[in-house]
């Protein structure tokens, strides 16, 4: 039992500050007031007027399954021989033990959203996990929580210059809706038979692995920068009646009605990065303000390794300083990513019922020079300053 | 008619005819007896020389790796783009032109077993065609005498490198068994099919199927005792006949391949052991395996034939156990019984095809020379050793 | 009929008989115990001041199908283009005249479980057999035909993604092939049952395995991959091993709730590569302190082929008990593998596959003075 008092609490259910007491018990919180009497057992956190707010969420990274300090024992990120890989589970590639998930927990980033990489037109599913334990599957909140795909630069890169399909954009869309098609067909005839193996069409793990997607329950998740690219990642779920979520989005801010009228979510960044290609020449930090203020529900992302987990709350900063207004931001680092994830049951929010993840900070995170001063996980401190 | 007389004729159908006759019609020999007949235009006095069946070379690659070309363009021994080609045969790759069949003839070879080689998995039929004549159709007389198999060592070092399968003994074995496998299934499929829903056409297990219903052996190139033992399995599960090709351990497995009546084509070579699996070559070999009941042929080392290798490897064969009798039987009636074609050739018989060898004195003594070969009861070499041109 | 008596007899199964004979007939014991009366026609052999044990198995071995002193010609146990390949035997493979075999033979080593081996593009590898460590005939040798079949999970199943990519090039894709082949194999199965389909090799072999009559015998080192292979298994319920496991000392709680059986070794590998940079020679007593299963592997052919009690004689150093550590390469293994009805320990009806020591085998003064394979002395000092 843990029982954190005074604290300047940023719920991210509201847009404002509350000062208060949280108690927590088996992991979870079970009460929010101004003033707590806890059972004499608990122990007691005096936060001082510091800030307390939910536990922050990477809503977007390749933590653990980019061992950068090992080589390609480490590296699973991709699988470079298959443009067409849905059958590919993030999960089965996560070692928790690697340095970031450290880092992440001494940021007060206690939940990430964990996948793989961006080189396959379709390339597997994306978990969300804890940033505490050393076996995965004890640090799952919820698997899987959308599927990988990809517009652009990078399936080109990966077969184009092989000589392989994909080539061209045209051939990307192609190929992903051949596949979308196929998956529903194969649904079909699997429903027709209520699964019975016997009578099934030959299985097929990649579009098995597809037919949540088709039936709206999990989310595509679409790495696009170019406008163009998000405009085709638009275009192909409406078209298939699919979930979809925006990784990256860079070009956004210039399309921003388009996607606030489909109603589609951003997972923004990295931005913290010179355009290394040119579908990333319009990268700002004002993408985030500019789709905010247009409807469209944001949270933001460091892509770890890519950028390091550490850097989460200043890029959110940085989004402030050019136009997303404060509570936005924090709204952005917190519940935005949960709801996007369908993982608001249990994170994302101060809200009694949560798991017990939670920031407390000397300052806001927004400012340049804040650190955690202490980060719980399931009620647990797993960082003090 | 036509006829030699006066020879001391080796039959290999009985004793030998100190002095007799053998005369024959247009291919088929129709006499055989001890009685001498006056010499005439038809009629050769041998004056005392030896005769005998034509020799019979059971396992080359003859004229399909040709003797002078270079590699690309005269190399037609192993279909190397796939390890898997059963459904292949020699008899379109064999180039008679080849200076090899004139060799073969030079020294008494009149019948020739010509296979793929040993890179491929399944590497085609084994066909058989006399030495003799200017076109293949001409010189063949069995199209496929079984399908050639090689396992060991050899398929697996060439696709490792390409690199492709297979490239470990498990799966050369798992791949003959697939085969096998997919054999029966095509079998049944055609069995229970009426003529519109027939299973496609397929080359592989059409030519696999005489060897699945016992009616071809599987003639495969193996060496160690541990290949040796898992051709036994693979001819034990699908009830093969069985021939070894090269089998340089056979000796060391004598009972037991005479239990399991396997025959063997050996070919001890007088050449080194060039590989590791051939540390065990020796010329010992085939006295161990007969003296064991076990039927079996010997070879010449290579693809071209040196002059007096035939005489080099019957010497070699009467230093380790063997009588001339036996040398003379181990290269033509006992490879005739292996190839399945003894209704035709491997012995001086009424009503065999008309292959014979004259030999002015004691064959295979050094001192020897041919002085007729006669292939289908035509003659294929005067004295002088060049073929004679047949029309 | 042969009477061996006066010893100090390890049965693996119960007390130690002090003063015990063993009566073997055939190839089996006939009797085991510390009372005996030698039958007349029995030869008689004295066994005064030695220890017996039940001959020593190898739960991972590499014997004549990687061979010895050989290059490629020997190395038969990596199909590397085919990453799932059930249906390769390794006792199609396995050269019964390497040398190896009577070294370890001469080592006590009476059962080897030969496999395929891990390596770049494998991740089913094929059937893994048991095979005594006598004979010429390599089907005269054959305990079982398969006990498991062979898996690789972890970065030794990887190509090189950023160099020269090939499925499988992430663990996710390792993951997923062996899910599709279970998944496919189930199909394979439910359609045999309804009608004839042509035949597969690879479901065929893979048939006991989704009916839980074979394990899958998976290499995992890192704890990552432990967790993987476990969550596979999981989800099609198939029955797992785990093989090497380099990292079990730092999750023995997780292995004994999962009830995974662990292969454990070698304990003497360096800490070169990056899958056995943590490796311990605690694993064996981490595991069975926590009550989990586990059996300690000679890797003979790959490791010296006399290695074995040196394996085991590691692991006690490090804190496992003797008499477990003894178990650890007798009946364990045997257990794990579901022989041991055959081999393993020294009871009446069992094979008479056992050793004759002067001395503890796992000390350097232990010498080995017979070995016997099915009733016949293989060994003899």
């Amino acid at each position: 039992m843990l029982l954190i008092k005074n604290g300047k609490i940023f719920t991210a259910t509201e847009n404002c500050y509350q000062e208060g007491s949280i108690l927590i018990a088996d992991g979870q919180i079970v009460e929010i007031a101004a003033k707590i009497e806890g059972p004499s057992e608990a122990q007691i956190i005096d936060a001082g007027g510091r800030l307390v707010m939910p536990g922050m969420i990477d809503a977007h990274t390749h933590m653990g399954i980019m061992e950068l300090e090992i080589g390609y024992a480490g590296y699973d990120n991709n699988e470079m021989d298959d443009p067409i890989s849905p059958e590919l589970r993030g999960i089965d590639c996560i070692n928790p033990e690697t340095r970031s998930f450290a880092d992440a927990r001494k940021t007060g980033v206690t939940t990430v959203i964990t996948g793989p990489g961006s080189q396959n037109i379709l390339g597997g599913t994306h978990v969300a996990i804890k940033t505490l334990g050393y076996r995965v599957d004890d640090m799952v909140v919820k698997n899987p929580v959308a599927m990988k795909c990809a517009f652009g630069e990078n399936p080109k890169n990966s077969y184009g210059k092989k000589g392989r399909s994909p080539v061209t954009r045209m051939a990307q869309v192609a190929m992903l809706r051949e596949t979308l098609i196929k998956a529903r067909e194969y649904m079909e005839a699997k429903e027709a038979v209520d699964g019975d193996l016997s009578k099934m069409p030959p299985v097929d793990s990649k579009l098995e692995a597809l037919i949540p997607v088709i039936k709206g329950e999990l989310p595509l998740k679409a790495h696009a920068h170019r406008a163009d690219d998000i405009l085709n990642a638009i275009r192909v779920a409406k078209e298939f009646e699919v979930k979809l979520i925006l990784n990256h989005a860079t070009a956004g801010h210039l399309v921003a009605r388009h996607i606030a009228k489909a109603q589609v979510p951003c997972v923004l960044g990295p931005t913290f990065t010179t355009p290394g290609k040119y579908e990333m020449k319009d990268v700002t930090f004002k993408t985030h303000g500019i789709l905010n203020k247009a409807g469209v529900k944001i949270a933001i992302q460091t892509d770890a390794p890519i950028s390091p987990t550490m850097h989460l709350p200043l890029m959110a900063a940085m989004a402030v300083r050019e136009g997303l207004d404060h509570f936005e931001a924090l709204k952005a680092l917190t519940i935005n990513a949960a709801e996007i994830y369908g993982i608001a049951d249990r994170v994302g929010s101060l809200e009694v019922g949560k798991d017990a993840d939670i920031l407390i900070s000397e300052i806001s995170p927004l400012q340049y020079n804040a650190q955690a001063w202490k980060v719980i996980i399931n009620g647990q401190i797993v960082h003090s300053l | 008619m036509k006829a030699i007389t006066n020879a001391r004729i080796y039959t290999m159908a009985g004793q030998v005819i100190e002095r007799g006759t053998v005369s024959w019609q247009g291919s088929s020999i129709t006499g055989v007896s001890d009685q001498l007949l006056a010499p005439s235009s038809d009629v050769f006095d041998a004056q005392g020389g030896s005769l005998l069946p034509g020799l019979i070379n059971a396992h080359c690659q003859a004229g399909l790796k040709e003797s002078l070309l270079d590699y690309v363009a005269g190399d037609d021994s192993n279909e190397s783009s796939f390890p898997i080609t059963p459904q292949l045969n020699p008899v379109h790759g064999i180039n008679p032109a080849d200076p090899v069949f004139a060799a073969m003839l030079s020294q008494g070879i009149t019948t020739v077993a010509i296979a793929p080689g040993s890179i491929n998995v399944l590497g085609g039929s084994v066909a058989v065609l006399k030495t003799c004549g200017s076109t293949v159709d001409e010189m063949v007389i069995k199209n496929s005498a079984g399908i050639k198999a090689a396992i060991g060592d050899d398929p697996k070092q060439f696709y490792r490198a390409k690199p492709f399968v297979p490239q470990t003994r498990m799966n050369t074995m798992a791949m003959l068994r697939e085969n096998f496998f997919a054999t029966r299934d095509y079998l049944q499929a055609k069995e229970l099919a009426d003529i519109s829903i027939m299973p496609p056409y397929n080359a592989i297990t059409e030519s696999l199927a005489p060897v699945l219903e016992g009616e071809l052996p599987l003639f495969v190139h193996a060496n160690r005792r541990d290949d040796i033992h898992s051709a036994l399995r693979l001819a034990r599960e699908f009830n093969l006949k069985l021939i070894l090709v090269n089998a340089a351990e056979a000796h060391l497995l004598a009972e037991k391949l005479a239990t399991a009546q396997v025959k063997c084509i050996l070919s001890p070579g007088l050449k080194s052991r060039s590989k590791f699996e051939l540390q065990e070559l020796c010329w010992q070999a085939p006295a161990l395996l007969s003296a064991a009941g076990v039927e079996l042929t010997v070879v010449p080392d290579s693809n071209v034939l040196p002059a007096n290798e035939l005489t080099a490897m019957a010497t070699m064969l009467r230093k380790n156990g063997y009588t001339l009798e036996q040398v003379i039987a181990m290269l033509t009636i006992k490879p005739a019984r292996i190839l399945n074609i003894e209704n035709k050739v491997g012995s001086i018989e009424v009503g065999k095809n008309a292959d014979l060898i004259l030999y002015n004195n004691e064959p295979f003594s050094f001192k020897e020379e041919i002085k007729k070969v006669i292939v289908n009861g035509q003659e294929c070499l005067s004295k002088g050793g060049e073929q004679v041109a047949t029309d | 009929m042969l009477f061996i008596k006066n010893a100090r007899i390890y049965t693996m199964a119960g007390k130690i008989i002090e003063n015990g004979s063993l009566l073997i007939e055939g190839s089996k014991i006939k009797e085991v115990g510390a009372d005996l009366k030698a039958p007349l026609q029995a030869e008689q052999i004295d066994a005064a001041g030695k220890n017996i044990y039940p001959g020593f198995i190898d739960a991972h071995s590499q014997l004549g199908i990687n061979e010895s002193g050989l290059g490629a010609e020997g190395r038969d146990g990596h199909e590397g283009v085919l990453p799932v390949a059930p249906h390769l035997r390794a006792f199609d493979a396995i050269n019964p005249l390497d040398r190896m075999f009577q070294v370890a033979n001469s080592s006590g080593l009476t059962t080897a479980i030969i496999g395929p081996t891990s390596g770049r593009g494998t991740v089913i590898a094929g059937s893994m057999s048991a095979i005594k460590t006598t004979g010429d005939c390599i089907d005269d040798m054959i305990l079982a035909e398969c006990v498991g079949i062979r898996c690789t999970m972890g970065p030794t199943a990887k190509h090189l993604a950023l160099v020269a990519p090939r499925i499988p090039s992430s663990r996710t894709t390792i993951a997923a092939l062996m899910r599709d082949t279970f998944l496919k194999t189930l199909q394979y199965k439910a359609v045999k049952e309804d009608r004839p389909q042509p035949y597969n090799m690879v479901y065929e072999a893979m048939i006991p395995v989704m009916e839980k009559k074979m394990p899958i015998v998976v290499h995992a080192n890192l704890k990552e991959d432990v967790f993987n292979a476990i969550r596979v298994a999981k989800e099609y319920d198939v029955r797992l091993i785990l093989l090497f496991v380099a990292e079990a000392h730092l999750i023995a709680k997780d292995l004994k709730k999962e009830q995974v059986p662990c292969l454990l070794g070698p304990l003497h590998a360096a800490h070169s590569n990056p899958e056995v940079r943590h490796h311990s020679k605690t694993a064996a007593a981490e595991l069975s302190k926590a009550g989990a299963s586990f059996a300690i592997i000679g890797n003979t052919g790959r490791s010296k082929s006399d290695a074995i009690t040196v394996q085991a004689a590691l692991a006690q150093a490090a804190g496992l008990a003797e008499i477990e550590a003894l178990k650890a390469i007798t009946i364990y293994p045997a257990q794990i593998y579901g022989i041991d009805k055959r081999v393993g320990s020294l009871e009446a009806g069992k094979d008479a596959d056992l050793v004759i020591c002067r001395g503890n085998p796992l000390t350097r003064d232990g010498v080995i003075e017979k070995v016997f394979v099915n009733g016949e002395i293989t060994y003899s000092n």
